[in-house]
């Protein structure tokens, strides 16, 4: 330590306050979303579920102006045709254009996903949300009410709604709606109540701002982020159920096509014809696969725990 | 006094995907048997970093990148990891700032406190199981025989640590680094745990270091205080010697952003502005000169080795070496 | 520890009988009779009154609802419609034990294989094994159980002809059914395990255990290990649950006569007294494993205070 160290005299000047911020290095600050997308875009298997979901939604709004056919007009004389160059992927028993039926199917699929989820959203945010702001009494009676229903697997209510409501598109979203909102009121409440006591909602509420305004300008939005990741895996989820139900025969009615309608029609004969089940299988893959990378993809990009 | 573990130019980095995190950046110190040190600076100055090395538990991104460190004469840098595990827990021991978690909630405390020693040690596990009651008892715990039957969840956060403390020391390491243990507890039970810890010191002769960002913790405990910032330490002195004349502007900052009850003035609490250093891209130039009252040229461009200052004083800044060729010139 | 247990299984009963209720009055909104089906069009009105009095159609619903309890408590599910005059209790004692075979072996499939290698992957964190398993997850949340139970079929019993496709006489006939059942589970439990045990690697108590000088296998094996085994014991009842809206899908590929198979073809046949008695059956048996899971869980975690 006794070595000597020499230093010119004018390196002792002061350095003037304006000058010394210069050097201090700052990070330039990014908000939540920003800092989040940046995550996102450098998580390749996010990306490419990006990539899948946006394609799978445009081919679906798209579908009548991507093919020349249509999905119901039959063709016997041309059933279970190979794929050519007038059916890509060939055509089904009643020699309808497999492509074409899973572009429509495409649209029935996301249709349900999309609908269907949003109808999960809107019940769970609003029961999960007043369940948790409210606390309390009011809480524990909304969530012992959940605890008894969500005894029994989504599944089987689905069924029973079904077998109720009768098939079709628009009783497939509903009844997806009322038997799977549960686990999205639960995570909402979760949310709510975590973020109720925290600095900036105990202002709002000191400075008056009313119930309803703290929920919905406060509460909600932060909780944007969990929401979001839960809602991109419940889309193949919803996928998911639709060909289950499909398959034991509560889907939508025919001529329209769903996914999970072709495969099991398919089903009955694939050992003849393996391709006709192998294109819708695998339009259902790749869209819950996207779904799951993109999820997988935000669940890290939001998680405030993996900020840096 | 002879010297316990002696460190020098200890650098350690982290790996993370937005590149490497220079966290210690060559430190310096010695521990002599039963002296007690403290390490005192902001969070993220590289204190816990530092014990964390010595103990050799950094995490997968973790890396010594270079320095030596010597416990009685044995480089631990270069031990393979099994040799390493002998000496953790036996010779040298930690304890962590939250004792909430830092329990396994599943084993009993009991449990948790006998593994280690047959470990370490061929004895029976009754036997272990008396010691670690002795301990229990030596750290203040009431009835440690039916303690020692529970789970953590069923101790208070000062029991826990207490619990900590005894387990750390049942193996009679030289050496017990404390990284803020005190921080995570109400000022009544931190005041408690110091009592402990200042009567294990005299009881058992253990050297310690305690790492704290409270001055107020140092000066009951340590000998000897070292001061860090930005992964280097600025300034290494007595404890008396560093609350009367502390050297580096950062250590002046510190002193004066605390309240001092003793002195019935009303004087204000200045506290420091800025923050500390990104590490990820260290300054060349000193760490603190973007927050110094007292910033120089020099200060930007090179960061000052330590200058003697005084019996046992070290300064890591230029000013003094400025003020002493003015008093030169003069 | 007994009070507990009691009041879990009180609140269990509670959850049933909402389900039942609720079941019921679903099933009775439904518009027109059992007897109102185009399939039973040649049945003359005489016989259709016999029939209607014979299940009790003819009283208020009130007075229906009362006998169904009632009957339920005294266990008995009531007649099957299209299997008249067998008892639901019948076919459930005929399709119980083949299906809970069949469960019970896939249920092990994936509690063992799923811990397992979600405890290779993770602590192999990065590594191929890690890699390979995300490859697996991937396929396994992606391919809907019935295209991997085809799939299966066509590679192993049709083209490989190693073994058979159909039915359960032998042992062999367990293995392909049993892998499309456990597929998905064990896949879901691996990533469950593996993320749990992530989790449990950064606590501070595994940080306490390194300082203390123990070995890796110990720190992995003593401390690790329990901890992140804890949220996988809660995971059991809601897999068995899957497993049984699964094994619908399976048995009906495989045709095997169990209840899974049962409850598709009672939905086909909108056979109404079939649905409600395997839902209450489903009900009770998903009920009673919580029951289980939770108490078990309660064992295993000494921070849960029981008798509270």
């Amino acid at each position: 330590m006794d070595e000597q160290v020499h230093v010119p005299a004018e390196l002792f000047a002061p350095v003037p306050p304006q000058e010394k911020l210069r050097n201090e290095i700052v990070r330039p600050s990014m908000s939540y979303w920003q800092d989040a997308w940046r995550r996102l875009r450098a998580n390749p298997l996010a990306m490419i579920g990006l990539v899948i979901v946006i394609f799978m939604t445009f081919l679906a709004l798209f579908a009548p102006l991507l093919t020349p056919y249509d999905y119901y007009s039959q063709d016997l004389y041309n059933a279970n045709a190979v794929p050519s160059k007038e059916h890509w992927l060939g055509t089904d028993q009643f020699g309808r254009d497999l492509l074409t039926r899973i572009l429509f199917g495409a649209r029935i699929s996301m249709t349900v996903a999309y609908v269907s989820t949003l109808l999960v959203l809107v019940i769970g945010v609003t029961y999960g949300g007043v369940s948790g702001y409210f606390g309390g009494k009011v809480d524990n009676v909304m969530m012992r009410i959940a605890d008894i229903l969500s005894g029994v697997p989504s599944m089987l209510y689905l069924i029973l709604l079904m077998v109720v409501l009768g098939p079709g598109l628009v009783t497939i979203i509903i009844a997806m709606g009322i038997a799977n909102w549960i686990g999205m009121a639960r995570m909402v409440r979760a949310e709510v109540l975590k973020l109720k006591n925290q600095e900036f909602v105990m202002a709002a509420r000191a400075l008056g701002v009313n119930n309803r305004k703290i929920l919905f300008r406060h509460l909600l939005p932060n909780s944007m982020g969990t929401i979001i990741v839960n809602l991109t895996f419940a889309i193949p989820g919803a996928i998911f159920a639709e060909a289950f139900l499909s398959f034991i025969g509560l889907g939508v009615s025919a001529p329209q096509a769903s996914w999970g309608m072709m495969v099991s029609e398919a089903m009955q004969m694939f050992m003849a014809f393996p391709l006709n089940l192998f294109w819708p299988a695998l339009a259902i893959c790749i869209t819950i696969l996207g779904f799951n990378f993109l999820g997988d993809g935000l669940r890290d990009a939001l998680d405030p725990k993996m900020r840096k | 006094m002879q010297k316990l573990l002696q460190v020098k130019e200890l650098r350690t980095s982290f790996f993370t995907y937005a590149g490497e995190v220079k966290a210690v950046r060559g430190v310096d110190f010695d521990v002599h048997r039963g002296e007690a040190v403290g390490f005192v600076g902001e969070s993220g100055c590289g204190k816990s970093v530092t014990m964390l090395s010595v103990m050799d538990i950094l995490d997968d991104v973790g890396k010594i990148v270079g320095g030596s460190i010597l416990f009685e004469g044995v480089e631990l840098t270069a031990l393979s990891e099994k040799k390493m595990q002998a000496i953790r827990g036996n010779q040298i021991s930690m304890i962590f700032q939250d004792p909430m978690t830092s329990l396994n909630p599943v084993y009993t405390v009991g449990n948790q406190m006998v593994e280690h020693q047959v470990r370490h040690s061929k004895i029976a596990r009754s036997e272990a199981r008396r010691r670690a009651i002795d301990m229990l008892e030596l750290v203040g715990l009431p009835q440690p025989e039916e303690r020692i039957r529970q789970y953590p969840h069923e101790f208070s956060g000062g029991m826990r640590q207490r619990a900590m403390i005894a387990m750390a020391l049942v193996t009679g390491p030289k050496l017990l680094i404390a990284d803020e243990p005190t921080t995570a507890l109400d000022v009544t039970i931190q005041a408690q745990i110091l009592e402990v810890m200042k009567d294990v010191r005299k009881e058992l002769n253990t050297s310690i270091i305690l790492i704290t960002h409270d001055l107020g913790v140092v000066a009951s405990l340590c000998d000897r205080v070292n001061v860090m910032y930005g992964g280097k330490i600025v300034e290494s002195a007595q404890a008396m010697e560093l609350y009367r004349h502390p050297g580096h502007p950062y250590t002046v900052g510190l002193l004066q952003s605390v309240p001092n009850p003793a002195k019935k003035s009303k004087e204000r609490l200045v506290p420091i502005e800025g923050q500390p250093p990104d590490l990820l891209k260290p300054p060349e130039g000193c760490p603190f000169a973007p927050r110094c009252p007292h910033t120089m040229r020099i200060c930007q461009q090179k960061m000052p080795p330590a200058f003697p200052s005084g019996e046992g004083h070290s300064v890591a800044c230029w000013l003094p070496l400025k003020q002493k060729e003015e008093a030169h010139d003069a | 520890m007994m009070f507990y247990i009691v009041r879990r299984v009180l609140f269990g009963l509670l959850t049933l009988w909402v389900v039942m209720t609720i079941t019921f009055f679903l099933m009775h909104a439904i518009p027109g009779g059992p007897f109102d089906m185009d399939s039973m069009d040649v049945q003359s009105p005489s016989y259709r009154r016999i029939m209607e009095e014979r299940f009790g159609l003819n009283k208020s619903i009130f007075e229906q609802y009362l006998m169904y309890l009632g009957n339920l408590a005294r266990g008995e599910l009531g007649l099957s419609i299209s299997y008249y005059p067998r008892t639901v209790n019948q076919i459930i004692a005929q399709g119980f034990p083949v299906s809970a075979r069949l469960g019970g072996i896939a249920i092990l499939l994936s509690i063992v294989a799923g811990i397992v290698w979600g405890v290779v992957a993770g602590l192999r964190q990065g590594r191929w094994q890690d890699n390979l398993m995300k490859v697996l997850t991937a396929l396994g949340i992606t391919i809907p159980g019935f295209v991997l139970a085809t799939l299966l079929i066509y590679s192993f019993a049709v083209e490989l002809r190693w073994l058979p496709p159909m039915g359960l006489r032998s042992w062999k006939h367990y293995i392909l059914p049993a892998v499309a059942l456990s597929f998905g589970p064990v896949a879901y439990l691996a990533r469950l395990t593996r993320s749990s045990l992530l989790d449990v690697i950064r606590q501070d108590y595994m940080k306490t255990a390194r300082a203390k000088g123990l070995s890796r296998r110990k720190v992995i094996y003593k401390h690790a290990l329990k901890n992140s085994m804890l949220p996988i014991v809660t995971y059991i009842a809601p897999l068995i649950a899957g497993l049984m809206t699964g094994s619908f899908v399976i048995e009906k590929v495989f045709a095997i006569p169990g209840m899974g198979r049962e409850m598709v073809l009672a939905i086909g046949n909108r056979d109404y007294m079939m649905i409600l008695g395997l839902t209450f059956f489903f009900s009770a048996l998903i009920v009673f494993t919580y029951i289980i899971t939770d108490v078990l869980y309660a064992f295993l975690d000494p921070r849960i205070k029981l008798g509270k």
